[in-house]
């Protein structure tokens, strides 16, 4: 492995970089078509090359391959310098300078959006705030609201002094895996060793290894969270709810999910342990899209990304779905 | 946990004065604290007579070596007023039973020039204390789950007792496996359960009280020895902040630009 895997497969090159943040455009490999450019928003938590993780596990490059301009913002690894960064910074300071360097390189007034979990709440929050940008609105495994039963990262943090947990600096990556992996502590920490080790033993498979080795790096390269926007976002989301309640303000302004007119794609896990599918489709209830469309997947959080069904069916339904508009 | 000084002080005296005699005022006598402390009146008369048998050896050896033997014996006894163990006392420091007596700083009232001091050692120690108990509570939930799940993973083997088993490599994944599903099963419900959310948000807490007053501790040595304190750098970063966004406001207005686009009202308060 080397480490031009951690940064993804596909060719891009940054077209904007403001503090730790980057933002890239990816170079085509098909026509291209007739629609706006699509800016991809990934969570903080975790690195965003999991969407373009290798040649045959790349939702990047199966968007590419549908012809559509694919914009990526990468978050970067903040450090002491950022713990102050609120969420207003990330949602109303970072995402609208990204959006208006697109529109300013294409000179267009709107483009699509794909918030990707943390990121598809960041991306309802800036519709919300800034309809007139977004022409289509995608999330993809999104919270949206964080009460749910399923919801055990809700559950667990509903009693949680937030303050003093974040204290006066960020919260550990580390910290995040670990809490994570106790979701599901016996496959997540034992079970898929066993079976890579009995897979390894029965059919050497060096191309196999290297597949689990990336995944691995990826689920362990976990950024720091700037501590600020961190107890902002557990507090907000995770103990008040507040998108799904109406009452999350960003910059003193109310994020109203159901002034949403624009057409609206949902894509949903049913498998999905850390985004319970519940907490996805409440987003249905809350907009006021008269064109709203929820797909369901047979697949698991991470399975959204890089297992093969992930890689056939949803880089075509969004295709599909862009397209009819 | 309510401070109560008077209390402690009366509690403290207790300690001094022996049975029967009031808690303020009069004679200190006998203790009657846990351990037998000499009584300070006692101590004082031993003290004076150590003391004259080294002065009157003209502070010979044998003397010397008396006397320092009586000083470090008696004062390896001696409570004094704020070490007491108070764990047992409703309304002192300590009162809720989460400091131990042999916590950084006693458990006792923090009192004299050290007091700051002491104090901080002592909530350092009562944090520590809280953290190793609400990880004991995590792992007695953890066992229960595993217990359970050990229990349902010999029930399904149970079902299939007397058939054909044959240890093949994929016999034995598969047996594997069905414990990781019954381990899964049983740690996913005590997960979601009250006890167990309850459980986790005081380890956390815990974690973070114990980990402030740590840093509450080394920023202190770091004021003393004059390195930048993370309290300072906020500090200063805050002020940062706040002149950039006034430069970004002046920039804005200098170029005539007006500011960024709302669609929306601003939430009344």
């Amino acid at each position: 492995m080397n480490a031009a895997a951690a940064a993804g497969c596909s060719q891009r090159r940054a077209v904007l970089r403001r503090g730790k943040l980057t933002l890239y455009r990816y170079e085509p490999i098909a026509r291209p078509g007739n629609g706006p450019p699509l800016l991809i928003v990934y969570a903080l938590v975790n690195r965003p090359h999991m969407m373009d993780l290798q040649p045959d596990r790349s939702l990047i490059r199966g968007l590419l391959s549908q012809g559509i301009d694919v914009y990526l913002i990468d978050w970067g690894y903040p450090d002491g310098a950022d713990r102050l960064a609120t969420l207003a910074d990330y949602i109303d300071e970072a995402l609208p300078a990204c959006v208006a360097e697109i529109l300013r390189l294409h000179g267009i007034p709107a483009l699509d959006l794909l918030g990707v979990c943390q990121g598809g709440v960041f991306s309802l929050c800036y519709t919300a705030l800034h309809p007139a940008q977004v022409r289509h609105l995608i999330t993809m495994v999104t919270p949206v609201d964080f009460h749910t039963p399923q919801d055990l990262l809700s559950k667990w943090v509903r009693k949680v002094d937030v303050a003093a947990w974040v204290g006066q600096g960020n919260v550990s990556g580390d910290a995040l895996n670990q809490l994570f992996l106790s979701l599901m502590p016996f496959r997540l920490t034992q079970q898929k060793y066993v079976h890579l080790w009995n897979e390894q033993s029965r059919a050497q498979d060096p191309q196999q290894l290297e597949n689990f080795l990336r995944v691995e790096q990826w689920i362990f390269d976990s950024p720091d969270q700037a501590g600020a926007a961190f107890r902002e976002f557990v507090t907000w989301m995770y103990q008040e709810n507040r998108l799904a309640r109406g009452t999350l303000d960003i910059n003193g302004l109310r994020v109203d999910l159901g002034a949403l007119k624009l057409p609206i794609l949902n894509l949903i896990g049913r498998r999905d342990h850390l985004v319970p599918p519940q907490s996805s489709a409440a987003l249905q209830r809350l907009v006021g899209s008269s064109d709203y469309t929820a797909l369901e997947f047979d697949l698991g959080h991470i399975g959204m990304y890089i297992s093969a069904r992930a890689q056939r069916e949803v880089p075509p339904a969004i295709a599909k779905w862009l397209a009819e508009r | 946990m309510s401070f109560d000084p008077w209390g402690s002080w009366r509690a403290a005296a207790a300690q001094w004065a022996p049975p029967g005699t009031p808690a303020f005022g009069g004679v200190p006598g006998a203790g009657a604290g846990a351990l037998p402390p000499p009584s300070f009146a006692e101590f004082a008369r031993q003290f004076q007579q150590a003391a004259q048998a080294f002065l009157g050896a003209g502070g010979a050896t044998p003397a010397n070596e008396a006397f320092t033997r009586f000083l470090r014996e008696r004062f390896a006894q001696l409570r004094m007023p704020w070490s007491f163990d108070a764990s047992g006392l409703a309304g002192g420091p300590g009162g809720s039973g989460a400091t131990a007596s042999g916590a950084p700083g006693g458990s006792g009232w923090a009192l004299g020039a050290g007091r700051e001091h002491q104090e901080r050692l002592q909530r350092l120690g009562a944090a520590a204390a809280r953290l190793a108990a609400a990880q004991q509570r995590l792992e007695l939930l953890w066992s229960d789950a595993l217990r359970e799940a050990a229990g349902s993973y010999a029930g399904q083997l149970g079902a299939q007792a007397g058939q054909d088993f044959k240890a093949t490599p994929e016999a034995l994944q598969g047996l594997y496996d069905r414990w990781v599903d019954c381990a899964e099963d049983a740690y996913g419900r005590m997960a979601h359960s009250e006890a167990y959310c309850d459980a986790f948000a005081e380890y956390v807490n815990a974690g973070s009280q114990w980990r402030n007053e740590l840093q509450a501790g080394i920023e202190q040595w770091a004021r003393l020895l004059d390195l930048p304190t993370r309290s300072e750098i906020n500090s200063l970063e805050l002020r940062l902040r706040e002149l950039e966004q006034a430069a970004r406001r002046d920039a804005g207005a200098a170029a005539g630009v007006a500011p960024a686009r709302r669609t929306k009202r601003r939430t009344p308060p």
